[in-house]
């Protein structure tokens, strides 16, 4: 599709994945609702159980992720260039920024169950696991997805199918970060 | 490769925006102190998430580039996302 200013109007990737990003996002929408009516009926408890989250464990998995679709964004577009030496480059920084993710949240979870706190504490622990980890499962797809794309950038010939391909993987990637972006504040700052 | 710098070069731009907003929402939402925080700082605290939100489908997502009809849906899903959550969290 074009427009009068003669740019190209199109979605990057296949219409199917943009079907998933519309699907989840409608899922998250409600976990937000959830989130945020919960900490209106129990601000208090919310209030004492956000005081024992490391905030600053919060703010480098947010700028991992941030980091990380950086890299993504500059990946595919090296590939729509012909560039997949350098773009499997940014994949792999991207796919470190995601293992590094992880590694943080597991790290986080640990110290909170061996402080004795579990998704059976109080209400804000139980929504905190539970759609932190529905996300952190988003992550650990979505690294797959970051291999299975960066293999993709490196054929010897990416046409537009790869290219079709990368852009979908690259779009889930940011999906991922987009919904941090809204936990993160929710759980961590509000 | 100009058009890839360029490209590189204005999502850093949007990556450093995101940071300052970042650090700007932990100022704001000093999410460590164990008092609440007041309602203009939730609402802040919000605004800022859904303006990281929407630089990130704007630029890494490249919604800046896509159908206007898919930009629009996903302007007013967000606008509704940052009442809903602001109105529930301040009123």
């Amino acid at each position: 599709m074009q427009t009068a200013g003669g740019v190209d109007r199109r979605l990057p990737g296949e219409l199917g994945i943009w079907m998933f990003v519309a699907g989840d996002l409608l899922v998250f929408s409600l976990f937000f609702f959830v989130i945020a009516q919960t900490e209106r009926e129990h601000a208090e408890v919310f209030s004492r159980s956000r005081a024992m989250l490391d905030l600053w464990i919060g703010v480098a998995n947010t700028l991992l992720l941030l980091v990380g679709s950086w890299f993504v964004a500059t990946a595919v577009e090296l590939c729509r260039q012909q560039r997949g030496a350098y773009a499997q480059r940014y994949f792999l920084y991207a796919i470190l920024t995601g293992v590094a993710f992880v590694a943080n949240k597991a790290m986080e979870w640990g110290a909170r169950i061996a402080d004795g706190i579990t998704p059976m504490t109080n209400d804000f622990f139980m929504l905190f696991f539970v759609f932190t980890g529905i996300h952190l499962f988003h992550v650990l797809l979505g690294l797959c997805v970051l291999i299975l794309i960066r293999r993709a950038s490196v054929r010897p010939q990416v046409g537009p199918h790869e290219i079709r391909l990368i852009e979908s993987g690259a779009t889930f990637w940011h999906l991922i970060d987009l919904l941090w972006i809204v936990l993160f504040a929710l759980f961590y700052l509000v | 490769m100009k058009k890839v710098l360029s490209q590189a070069h204005s999502g850093l731009i949007v990556l450093v925006l995101l940071v300052c907003a970042t650090l700007a929402s932990v100022i704001v939402g000093h999410g460590t102190a164990s008092a609440s925080i007041s309602a203009g700082a939730k609402a802040a605290v919000i605004a800022l998430a859904i303006g990281k939100v929407w630089l990130v489908a704007w630029q890494f997502m490249e919604l800046r580039h896509a159908p206007r009809i898919v930009r629009y849906a996903f302007d007013i899903w967000l606008a509704i996302i940052a009442v809903v959550l602001t109105a529930t969290l301040t009123l």
